[in-house]
């Protein structure tokens, strides 16, 4: 058994979309999959995402404490991505559009996700080694999905 | 250039350790031919916050529609005169590593060193009064337009005392991130800060490119080294750039001979011009200014082997 | 008394070491002692402009916390009160050191109730205390990848509080070099300082530049009298030096583009060193006289 935990809009659950930004999502949905199929899903709301500093970091907390063993993420900043290795949490890629959390887990089911194994998350995020301060929200190696404010015109 | 279907957006940052070399010239002409080349789309980040330029050069299309918000991500710390019952245990038990808190023999109660403080909160946590709070202060601006050259320029200014110059350099790259431009967007370039810390590794933090600029003196190399040991730690791709390449210096053997027992990436090399200084007191970028001029020319050869080094190397 | 000059300037590469070095050089050639401090850590090349060494270094370290899992109770206390939640914290489990974002203010170590906490660091740079052609040199360097530049300079100025306290008859005159910006590392070293030179070029960025400082150091009450750099750069220097003096800025002098000065740089002679071979008549070598002697009568030092 295995617990899934992916970045999303609005209240969460599977059919909302998935949010490009970890430590800022409004919320993380919790996927649990067995045997392949979907066993049950939860949504919580991400206080993360309004906190001055920090975010990636408290995001990861909230990751943690609701018991994921695995997360899929679109981008993430050096510090979400130290916390999560740590945390010994398999990071998925989700692909570069739009994508709803259903979608992301049937490709999760198929195995067509990227795994970034802890060895190269650094240089996937754009991580230094040693003590850096500023921040840590790197732009996400480019592959950020950048959809907020989209212009109607 | 080819044109790859699915071309990823990158984000370059000009970076060059030591101040003066160049990064502000170069990332102007660049932005401009970016934005003549279909399908770039640029968007330009002035990331050196403590003292920001790139503004006098690519100016607002119009002056009504610039955009600027206040940044409030500076913490300090504050004392609350009629909770403190002036015990002095945070001086004599040291609360404050930062020097920040000192006692004010005549009216009895502790100070605090604004500028020092870093807002760290210890001193909120250890009072056993709750006297001191924690507050957000102003830490500098963003502001945003659309440059006469019809590209997107963000540039972050911190507030003078402020101690938090890597934050709104993450702030300013955040901002760019919700621009609608971005989507469309296919190279975000970063003038970066002088220096190598704290603003610096927030700039370079999760680009896809460094450029770094350098010079052939010894304060130059001296400065290339360093940075280069920075990038290097967080295994991005990098390619210098000389400028002044051709100055006269009995310097230049040594450091063409150093240069290229590293092998390192040269990006390109611009030949002392004056057209750069003269393009610059004219607040144009020299590719505008003087495009038939030596530094024009080396910088549009820049300007490819940067696009092949960032999309065919994919 | 000992005097202390801070040459500063906003701008990148206006020419602050190079004029930090002369004017150390000059000092010391009229038989004063004096003490270069480099307090641009993340770049220092003081010693470079002058052919020195780095040598005599001592480690400044950063605190970082490390826990004891033998005496950690899980209870999370440390990473509720730390404000840079630099304490990775998952309910009933050892908290986890992210270490890029703590701000080193030890207070994990302070509260937990258990002393679970070791007070730990790492070496983020280095200070070096040399001597060359008679000036002594003290050069704090930031190692490359760690943020905190500030640290390295509170540690230069602790050390020169210690000179101020304990030795003040050692140096008759201290010159700090800064880093370029308006920054907090900069602001320490105006702090200090008596007497304050803001080195800019005239253009348009060195004149936008030079205003912020000059904010800054209004800010701290300070003195200053500004050097104009590459002054015959594009025939802007009258028309600059005008705008100077109707804004009431006080100018120490101006330095026209030299040769010499190039060359010096690059073999990392100073200009005004006894026993260089530059010309004693050139441009730039008898606009540093001038300054110098602006300078000794600005800042009341008796040849």
């Amino acid at each position: 058994m295995v617990i899934i935990a992916i970045p999303s809009n609005g209240n969460g659950g599977l059919n909302e979309q998935m949010n490009p930004r970890f430590g800022r999502c409004p919320s993380f949905t919790f996927v649990t999959v067995e045997n392949n199929e979907i066993k049950e899903v939860k949504a919580v709301p991400n206080h993360a995402a309004d906190a001055m500093g920090g975010a990636g970091i408290q995001a990861a907390q909230i990751v943690g404490n609701n018991s994921a063993n695995e997360v899929i993420v679109g981008s993430l900043g050096p510090n979400a991505a130290q916390s999560l290795s740590s945390l010994n949490l398999k990071i998925y890629q989700a692909p570069n559009q739009p994508i709803s959390v259903k979608e992301v887990i049937n490709l999760y089911l198929e195995n067509k996700l990227q795994l970034i194994t802890s060895a190269n998350v650094s240089s996937h995020y754009g991580m230094g080694r040693g003590g850096g301060m500023g921040g840590g929200r790197g732009m996400g190696g480019g592959r950020g999905m950048g959809r907020q404010n989209r212009s109607p015109f | 250039m080819e044109r790859h279907e699915n071309m990823k957006r990158k984000i370059v940052a000009v970076i060059s350790g030591k101040g003066g070399v160049g990064k502000t010239s170069l990332t102007a002409s660049l932005s401009t031919l970016g934005s003549d080349d279909s399908n770039i789309n640029p968007i330009v980040l002035d990331c050196d916050v403590d003292a920001p330029n790139l503004a006098l050069i690519l100016t607002p299309k119009r002056k009504e529609q610039i955009h600027s918000e206040d940044v409030f991500a500076t913490l300090k710390a504050n004392l609350i005169e009629e909770r403190c019952i002036q015990c002095k245990e945070c001086i004599d038990n040291h609360f404050c590593e930062f020097n920040a808190l000192r006692w004010l023999e005549d009216n009895q109660i502790p100070e605090i060193d604004y500028l020092a403080c870093e807002g760290c909160g210890a001193c909120k946590v250890l009072c056993p009064e709750h006297a001191f709070e924690i507050k957000s202060v102003k830490s500098g601006e963003i502001i945003s337009y659309e440059t006469i050259f019809q590209f997107p320029l963000i540039y972050g200014k911190t507030r003078l005392g402020s101690t938090t110059s890597g934050k709104l350099v993450a702030d300013v790259k955040q901002f760019a991130q919700n621009l609608r431009e971005f989507q469309a967007s296919n190279i975000i370039l970063i003038d970066g800060p002088p220096g190598i810390g704290c603003p610096v590794i927030s700039a370079i933090s999760g680009v896809d490119y460094v450029i770094t600029i350098t010079e052939p003196t010894p304060s130059g190399l001296h400065d290339l080294i360093r940075t280069i040991e920075l990038v290097e730690q967080f295994n991005i791709d990098f390619g210098i750039v000389i400028n002044k390449a051709d100055l006269e210096s009995p310097f230049q053997e040594k450091f063409k001979h150093l240069i290229e027992e590293t092998g390192y990436n040269i990006l390109g090399k611009i030949n002392f011009d004056l057209s750069i200084p003269e393009a610059m007191s004219y607040a144009k970028p020299v590719v505008n200014y003087a495009p038939n001029s030596s530094a024009s020319i080396s910088i549009m050869e820049i300007y490819d082997r940067l696009k092949n080094q960032l999309w065919n190397h994919q | 008394m000992v005097k202390i000059i801070c040459v500063t300037g906003g701008k990148g590469g206006t020419g602050k070491t190079l004029i930090a070095v002369n004017l150390a050089t000059l000092f010391k050639n009229h038989g004063f002692n004096v003490l270069l401090v480099d307090g641009d850590v993340e770049n220092p090349n003081t010693y470079l402009l002058m052919n020195g060494k780095l040598e005599n270094s001592s480690e400044v370290s950063f605190f970082e916390p490390k826990i004891d899992e033998a005496k950690c109770t899980k209870c999370g206390l440390c990473a509720e009160n730390c404000i840079s939640h630099a304490l990775l914290y998952i309910k009933d489990a050892i908290p986890i050191p992210i270490l890029n974002v703590c701000s080193g203010c030890k207070l994990c170590y302070k509260i937990c109730p258990t002393e679970a906490i070791i007070a730990d660091s790492r070496v983020i740079g280095l200070i070096y205390s040399t001597k060359v052609n008679n000036i002594d040199l003290l050069i704090g360097e930031l190692k490359p990848s760690e943020a905190r530049s500030t640290v390295i300079v509170k540690v230069l100025m602790e050390k020169i509080d210690i000179l101020l306290n304990d030795k003040h008859d050692k140096y008759d005159i201290i010159i700090f070099d800064t880093a370029p910006g308006a920054h907090c590392d900069v602001e320490e070293l105006i702090q200090k300082a008596d007497y304050v030179i803001p080195v800019t070029e005239p253009t348009r960025f060195g004149r936008l530049d030079l205003l912020r400082i000059i904010e800054l150091i209004d800010l701290l009450n300070k003195e200053y009298r500004v050097i104009v750099n590459r002054s015959s750069l594009l025939g802007f220097r009258d028309q600059f030096l005008n705008e100077l003096n109707d804004n009431d800025i006080q100018v120490l002098g101006d330095i026209p583009l030299d040769e010499d000065i190039v060359k010096s740089y690059c073999i990392g002679v100073p200009l005004m060193d006894n026993h260089s071979r530059f010309d004693t008549q050139g441009k730039g070598y008898k606009s540093f006289q001038i300054i110098y002697e602006n300078l000794t009568k600005w800042s009341d030092m008796k040849t």
